[in-house]
């Protein structure tokens, strides 16, 4: 039996575990800067771009160097390529005044394009040439040696000093790079390192999880860290912390379901469907951006905007502030039973009371709110009309604003309206009690 | 005027973007302890003018110099940037308190770790627009007024001579305004310039001493009592520009050889 641990440690399984941990973080940092800049899409041409790159190298090594390993002149065809693609994006862009978008395609699927077209000629000349290129379209970390993760090892270290001197800088240019470049001259070298440290890290990525699926390990991780933290730095960290995540669990997996159903897994796809499962998953559930979250705080934002109407609708009600349950119950659009238990949850809360004779009951503090509510009510509708608005539109806004207004913008409409008494309709105004603390009164 | 109060002097300064006038010829020289107000209509060059001065767009002829002689190179630690609120990216992973904490880069080396006294200086800078409590949130997660205030704040800790600020007072309310406006007020005092990109022509007489009217060209500039005349501000913001900025970009599309 294989435990985890083994995956560092056994001779065949670890350098594959380990080159592709420090290729995927370093890639996951690269992708940081590249999504901080909204320009995800980058990495998804640029690796396309490499495709005939590799076409060439392969053919070059067939042909001039086989004494040096296959990889050296993969990775100086796919840079070549890739720069050039690069530099025709931007040429595109800038001179052809492309939009951003067309040109990316353009330049991808021209790039893949001229590659498919050169495999599909050495294919019959060379037919192994052909399987070694197919290797770097899909990836094949399985067969990584020692050398390959040293090489990984130094373009991770590379790019995490890379971040670590220069975090200042680069947080200054892609938050405002006018600023920026105001701030420094050498803003725009800085930038075009980062360029470079993109293009080196995917064409060093190719081999695990090769050209196609390259992206997804530029964007994933960095689409899971930005849902987890508002710091730059927490973000680098966390990225980094996915990144090396997916691709332990990517060996783990592969090498685990590929002996037990007896079927091909290959490393590099499955690191790419745990980076993704991981963004999932932190798009749904993370406290403070996720989907859960978000539905769930809406819920509660209408269950508060229902429990003040409904202490409104008690307020107006009648002169003590009490009203029969049952005649609420006509009023209200919910189920009986649904709307027992929630007047139950806001007795809980304070609100409210039952009294004797099968009625609902403002407290104090049900009372006050009700006043808080009407005063901001009026208040705003005070405000629409100072901008000029007329009609039965003024209600029904102030109807919804009510529940939103915070306590800033209260004192800031109150100044600003040098201190109304009356409403539009000439209704009161509930001002701040002079007696009680925190409580309401009409006037 | 002598050469030591004048703090910017633009000499026959000329923009272009892809081969569009943008500014054409203009020559000012700004004396020193002033709030300058940079007032034109839309496409008149206001904020061109400025990232001119500070060197972000490099003009086609002309130059601007700063404290007499000086070219941009020896004095751009003296000068600090407010950007316009819509070229911010809000959904930015970073807090108010790191934006201000950027303007202290410049006191430190590239490599250099932030130091204790910079984190102060930046927390010192948010109390003094009033937003102390408010430093460890996102950006998105301040409301209009207090996202203009953290940039100025940033810009009080790079603790510079000249302020470039573009419309500072777009989009925010009236207390944000009075904020600003006495701040302003207090770099004068303390012997410093500021140029503000301003559109709302009702409050010029009251904020500004000093003022530059452009619409391409320069209009006019010079003290606010005898340069916001009538007369000017006619000049300044009539249609009279348009056929100019037609036959500008008429001449691009030659020059390029597109055809629309």
């Amino acid at each position: 039996m294989i435990t985890l641990w083994d995956f560092f440690i056994d001779p065949i399984l670890c350098w594959p575990t380990i080159g592709s941990l420090f290729m995927c973080v370093g890639t996951a940092l690269i992708g940081v800067l590249v999504y901080l800049q909204k320009r995800s899409l980058l990495g998804e041409s640029l690796s396309h771009c490499v495709y005939p790159g590799i076409v060439l190298g392969v053919l070059a090594y067939k042909m001039f160097f086989s004494k040096v390993d296959l990889l050296i002149p993969v990775l100086l065809g796919g840079t070549a390529t890739a720069s050039l693609g690069l530099y025709s994006i931007n040429f595109c862009v800038r001179k052809l005044k492309m939009s951003s978008d067309v040109a990316l395609c353009f330049v991808l699927a021209a790039f893949f394009g001229l590659g498919f077209l050169a495999v599909s000629r050495v294919q019959f000349i060379y037919p192994k040439v052909y399987q070694q290129v197919q290797m770097f379209l899909y990836g094949q970390a399985a067969t990584m040696r020692q050398v390959h993760a040293l090489i990984y090892m130094l373009l991770c270290l590379g790019i995490v000093i890379f971040i670590i001197l220069l975090f200042k800088h680069l947080q200054m240019i892609y938050f405002d790079r006018e600023f920026a470049k105001s701030m420094s001259r050498s803003s725009h070298t800085v930038e075009s390192l980062v360029f470079i440290m993109l293009i080196a890290a995917i064409v060093i990525g190719m081999r695990t999880v090769g050209i196609i699926l390259m992206s997804g390990m530029l964007i994933a991780p960095a689409v899971s860290a930005r849902q987890f933290t508002n710091k730059l730095s927490w973000m680098f960290f966390l990225a980094a912390l996915v990144a090396a995540i997916s691709a332990f669990f990517g060996n783990v997996i592969s090498y685990h379901f590929s002996n037990h159903f007896s079927a091909s897994f290959p490393i590099g796809p499955v690191i790419i469907v745990v980076a993704t499962l991981i963004a999932i998953l932190s798009l749904l559930f993370s406290p403070k951006r996720g989907i859960v979250f978000r539905y769930a705080r809406i819920v509660i934002f209408k269950k508060r905007v229902f429990a003040e109407n409904v202490l409104k609708m008690i307020f107006k009600y009648s002169e003590q502030n009490a009203m029969p349950i049952e005649k609420m119950k006509k009023m209200v659009h919910l189920p009986h039973w649904i709307f027992s238990l929630f007047l139950f949850h806001i007795q809980k809360q304070g609100w409210i009371k039952h009294t004797a004779d099968e009625q609902i009951q403002l407290t104090k503090d049900g009372k006050n709110k009700a006043l808080h509510v009407i005063r901001k009510h009026r208040l705003w509708e005070t405000y629409l009309q100072h901008l000029g608005m007329q009609g039965e539109m003024i209600h029904a806004n102030a109807e919804k604003m009510e529940h939103m207004i915070t306590e800033e913008m209260e004192s800031s409409l109150e100044e600003m309206l040098s201190f109304p008494k009356k409403d539009p309709h000439q209704k009161p105004i509930p001002q701040k009690s002079k007696y009680s603390y925190g409580g309401y009164e009409l006037e | 005027m002598s050469d030591k109060q004048t703090v910017v002097e633009v000499d026959q300064l000329s923009v272009s973007y892809d081969k569009t006038s943008v500014l054409w010829d203009l020559s000012f020289a700004v004396p020193r302890n002033k709030i300058v107000a940079i007032v034109g209509p839309n496409g008149a060059g206001k904020s061109t003018l400025l990232k001119t001065i500070l060197g972000i767009i490099k003009p086609i002829s002309g130059k601007v110099s700063f404290f007499g002689n000086n070219p941009l190179s020896k004095v751009f630690k003296k000068i600090a940037y407010v950007p316009q609120k819509d070229s911010i990216d809000w959904d930015f992973p970073i807090t108010a308190f790191e934006v201000v904490l950027m303007g202290r880069y410049n006191h430190l080396g590239r490599f250099k770790r932030v130091r204790q006294a910079d984190k102060e200086a930046a927390m010192q800078a948010l109390e003094l627009v009033g937003m102390k409590e408010l430093a460890h949130r996102q950006i998105a997660q301040l409301s209009g007024g207090q996202q203009q205030k953290l940039f100025i704040a940033r810009a009080l800790v790079q603790d510079p001579d000249i302020f470039l600020m573009d419309e500072p007072f777009t989009g925010i309310d009236m207390h944000s305004e009075k904020t600003i406006v006495h701040i302003l007020q207090e770099l004068r005092h303390n012997g410093k310039t500021i140029f503000v990109v301003h559109h709302d022509l009702n409050t010029v007489e009251k904020y500004f001493d000093w003022i530059v009217m452009l619409n391409i060209c320069l209009i006019a500039h010079g003290d606010i009592k005898t340069t916001f005349t009538h007369e000017n501000i006619q000049k300044c913001f009539g249609k009279r520009s348009v056929l100019f900025e037609e036959a500008s970009k008429l001449s691009k599309e030659h020059l390029e050889g597109i055809i629309k």
